[in-house]
């Protein structure tokens, strides 16, 4: 006997040593350093959380405002922020909220419900006109707020100063999600009177950075906020930098002025297999689906035979490497891989033109069909993909004639309903069920004309369980449902990549855009001399 | 002249009013609508209902003569209106813009003209030498090559390869991020004003009076630079005068490759984003540029040529 705890003691040392270079990879971060990134977007344009409802807004405003809750950043599963903890009654309609005491806003004071409270109703006040009220859709008195017959949010109440209670109207299984992003921040109120609309230009939050300085359409500058109720940043400083051409951004990136930034295909397709550059890629199957969108009540996407033929004809895989050089996740079903519903088992359409000329042939098309597809000239969801599916098409007998046009314009004709077939990208929600609600009736202008009352319940349902593992189940058989139907070819969802130099720590694989990065916990070696 | 001044500063209200109501006509019949560009069209729409709410919070369901209307009456009281991308005053963003604008045309134009007028002038002064076709053939390349190519190539040459120059950015002003986009923007100026310089250096040394000055027994430098240079550079002082307003009306390639926070991104951009009253503030600075360099450019006509009178 102890001949053998003898031995497991030398087996658990000599494991220690092996391990321990692992566990030294992981180590505690360097503090210090001024991280510049870029403003993956473009210029964010307003920087109160309430104004702009855009990503390249939103991941500077995620860095200098906190909520509620947030989003775990690899999952995207919602998570403790300045509330520690919160309660759900059994019938789904009562939140109660928990909140640290330890928060404070970058003035110094410390957060309290009072606060939230305050937020939440100037988020939904129509002085304010935020594109983004509808978060709070649901609660209790909202709309009676919003109409002026209430003076403030019924549903929103105070229990105590660090305990807040929002009450709904029905049960939401997905209401807690967008309390994650900027838009329900806590923000406070002295500096928002003081300010007034200067608020977006000197914005004054509770996150991890707090605001410096920002020169239009160059750079937003931000600072450590010492008091961060999770700890300080590692980082000293953070930079956003608007550099609106990628061979530019590689340039910099190239040339150490630029630790971080999004690759477009042009260059993932260049680095990707480079030695030079493996410690330097962060991928993720981000939550963006492309596909091109058929008018399922026009000929003859009105036929589901012609729109799975469509899905057959494309060798989907060779387009992704060729046109996108490799820079995409084959799409099986609506809801993209990196999202906890996700279904392993899903199986896509594959590449079978014989199938697709038999499905045609079925649906009266033997002869051929003529389809106009509306398009920008995006790289990787625009003109260069129709240009490489046509010759797959045309092989089966499906002509497509492209009409190119601003995806102002391309967006504007899809929601208006003009238009045979289009090619797009579309996603961004982190619930399951939120994603996939596009295919719900009531949203037809989202994505395309379809409608399918029995979809319609399934999504209800699932929208009002409570049970997590139900919720997957349903999502499960609403996103096989959603591929037979085949309203839209399946074609990607976005692998989004970020380069960082190799001094860099902690990007991670963000699946609700991987430019919104929480820079918290990204340290970097010891400050780079530029 | 005073007169003649006023009369021009007078011409310009027309201007601007058919200028900004050729944009405001565009931009209605452009579909989509600042409100829907609030959001990332990619990801969360905004509820119908909210849209329409929106739509008319901000005014946009008026009907369009009354819209037009009250941006004229702001604007003739110095009210640009409310970005509603930005959700600040117009005025105030593109004061913003000028810095950067202005400081990449003034050194971009400087460089233009005097790169340009010395190669113009060296080349006439030595025609069909080997002298005039180099020059000619540098100006040739500045004159075709693509703005964007060439921005790229210095980027690829000075910010990766050597590391002496940053490749983007506008480092409030700072000189090493000046130097790259000078030379892209100020090259192909400086081209079109040497072939420019050479013709009309040519024409002037074949006139008349310039023999009779030679004939005189003056000397050549004399010649050439009393006699010859000030009316040779009335048609290159047209060409200078018209360059510098279409810079300060932004640059928008150089701007985009070099990442400079000018006026011409702004516009173009807040076109994208279907921001009426930014587009209007952006063009009307414009406008109003164009028409003081070109009266600005008359007035040195008087200067050079004392047979140019106004009233």
């Amino acid at each position: 006997m102890k001949k053998a705890l003898g031995f497991l003691l030398v087996m658990f040392l000599l494991m220690g040593v092996f391990v321990t270079p692992g566990v030294l990879a992981q180590r505690e971060g360097e503090y210090g350093g001024t991280l510049i990134r870029d403003a993956a977007y473009g210029d964010p344009e307003n920087l109160d959380p309430i104004v702009r409802g855009r990503i390249s807004a939103m991941m500077v405003t995620m860095n200098l405002f906190d909520g509620l809750v947030a989003h775990d950043p690899e999952s995207a599963a919602v998570i403790p922020a300045i509330a520690e903890r919160w309660t759900i009654s059994d019938d789904g309609l009562v939140y109660t909220f928990y909140l640290r005491n330890d928060a404070y806003f970058h003035n110094g004071r410390n957060i309290t419900a009072h606060d939230f409270i305050y937020s939440f109703e100037r988020l939904v006040d129509p002085v304010n006109a935020s594109p983004l009220s509808f978060y709070l859709e649901g609660v209790i008195g909202k709309e009676a707020f919003e109409e002026g017959t209430a003076d403030n949010i019924e549903g929103l109440k105070v229990l105590e100063d660090y305990v807040l209670e929002i009450t709904l109207e029905g049960p939401n299984t997905s209401f807690l999600v967008p309390l994650g992003f900027p838009a329900a921040g806590v923000v406070p109120k002295e500096d928002v009177d003081r300010l007034g609309r200067d608020f977006g230009h000197q914005p004054v939050g509770s996150g991890p950075f707090k605001f410096v300085s920002w020169t239009k359409d160059d750079r937003v500058v931000l600072e450590v906020f010492e008091d961060y109720y999770k700890g300080r940043a590692y980082l000293d400083g953070l930079v956003f930098r608007v550099i609106p051409e990628a061979a530019s951004k590689e340039a910099d990136f190239r040339a150490g002025n630029l630790d971080a930034f999004i690759a477009p295909a042009s260059i993932y397709r260049r680095v990707r297999n480079d030695p030079a550059f493996t410690d330097k890629i962060t991928t993720v199957a981000e939550f963006f689906t492309r596909h091109i969108g058929f008018h399922t009540q026009k000929e003859p996407f009105n036929d589901v035979r012609v729109r799975q033929a469509f899905n057959y004809a494309i060798d989907t895989e060779a387009i992704i490497d060729i046109v996108l050089g490799g820079k995409g996740i084959p799409a099986v079903g609506f809801l993209p891989s990196s999202s906890y519903a996700f279904n392993k088992e899903m199986e896509g359409y594959g590449y079978d033109p014989d199938k697709a000329r038999e499905l045609l042939a079925a649906a009266g098309y033997a002869d051929g069909v003529e389809v106009p597809i509306m398009t920008n000239e995006h790289p990787e969801w625009g003109l260069p993909v129709v240009e490489g599916i046509m010759g797959y098409l045309s092989d089966v007998g499906i002509t497509l004639k492209p009409e190119v046009m601003e995806t102002g314009v391309l967006y504007d004709r899809i929601r208006n309903g003009n238009y045979v077939s289009y090619i797009y990208s579309t996603g961004g929600d982190p619930h399951p069920v939120d994603y996939l609600y596009r295919f719900h009736t009531s949203r037809q202008e989202d994505i395309n004309r379809y409608s399918n009352p029995e979809l319609d319940a399934l999504l209800e349902e699932a929208k009002r369980t409570a049970d997590d593992q139900k919720v997957v189940q349903m999502v499960h058989e609403i996103d096989q449902m959603i591929l037979e139907a085949a309203p839209i070819y399946f074609f990607h969802y976005n692998m989004a990549v970020m380069m960082h130099q190799d001094y860099v720590y902690g990007i991670k694989s963000a699946p609700i855009d991987m430019a919104m990065q929480d820079m918290w916990d990204v340290w970097m070696d010891p400050a780079p001399t530029r | 002249m005073w007169v003649y001044i006023l009369r021009r500063l007078l011409q310009m209200l027309p201007v601007l009013i058919g200028i900004t109501l050729i944009a405001f006509i565009l931009m209605n019949i452009v579909p989509g609508t600042a409100i829907m560009m609030m959001m990332d069209p990619r990801a969360a729409n905004i509820p119908p209902e909210l849209e329409a709410r929106l739509l008319e919070q901000y005014g946009l369901l008026d009907p369009l003569p009354i819209r037009y209307l009250k941006f004229l009456g702001n604007a003739l009281r110095g009210d640009l209106g409310f970005s509603l991308r930005f959700n600040q005053s117009v005025t105030k963003i593109v004061i913003e813009r000028l810095p950067p604008t202005a400081l990449l045309a003034a050194s971009s134009i400087t460089l233009a003209t005097f790169m340009g007028v010395l190669l113009g002038i060296i080349a006439a002064l030595r025609r069909g030498k080997l002298t005039d076709t180099f020059a000619m053939i540098i100006s040739l390349i500045g004159a075709s090559m693509p703005v964007f190519w060439f921005g790229i190539l210095m980027i690829l040459l000075f910010s990766v390869q050597l590391n002496w120059l940053p490749a983007s950015g506008w480092g409030s002003g700072g000189i090493k991020f000046l130097i790259m986009p000078t030379i892209a923007l100020g090259y192909g100026f400086a081209a079109i004003i040497a072939r420019v310089t050479r013709s009309s250096v040519l024409e002037v040394l074949g006139m008349d009076y310039i023999r009779t000055a030679r004939a005189k027994g003056l000397q050549e430098k004399v010649v050439i630079y009393k006699h010859g240079m000030k009316n040779a550079l009335i048609p290159v002082i047209t060409v200078v005068g018209g360059q510098v307003g279409r810079l300060l009306s932004g640059a928008v390639l150089t701007e985009t490759v070099f990442g400079w926070p000018g006026l011409g991104r702004l516009l173009v951009d807040s076109i994208q984003m279907r921001d009426l009253p930014t587009v209007q503030g952006c063009l009307i600075f414009i406008a109003v540029v164009f028409v003081l360099i070109n009266l600005i450019t008359d007035i040195f006509y008087a200067l050079l040529d004392p047979r140019i009178q106004y009233r």
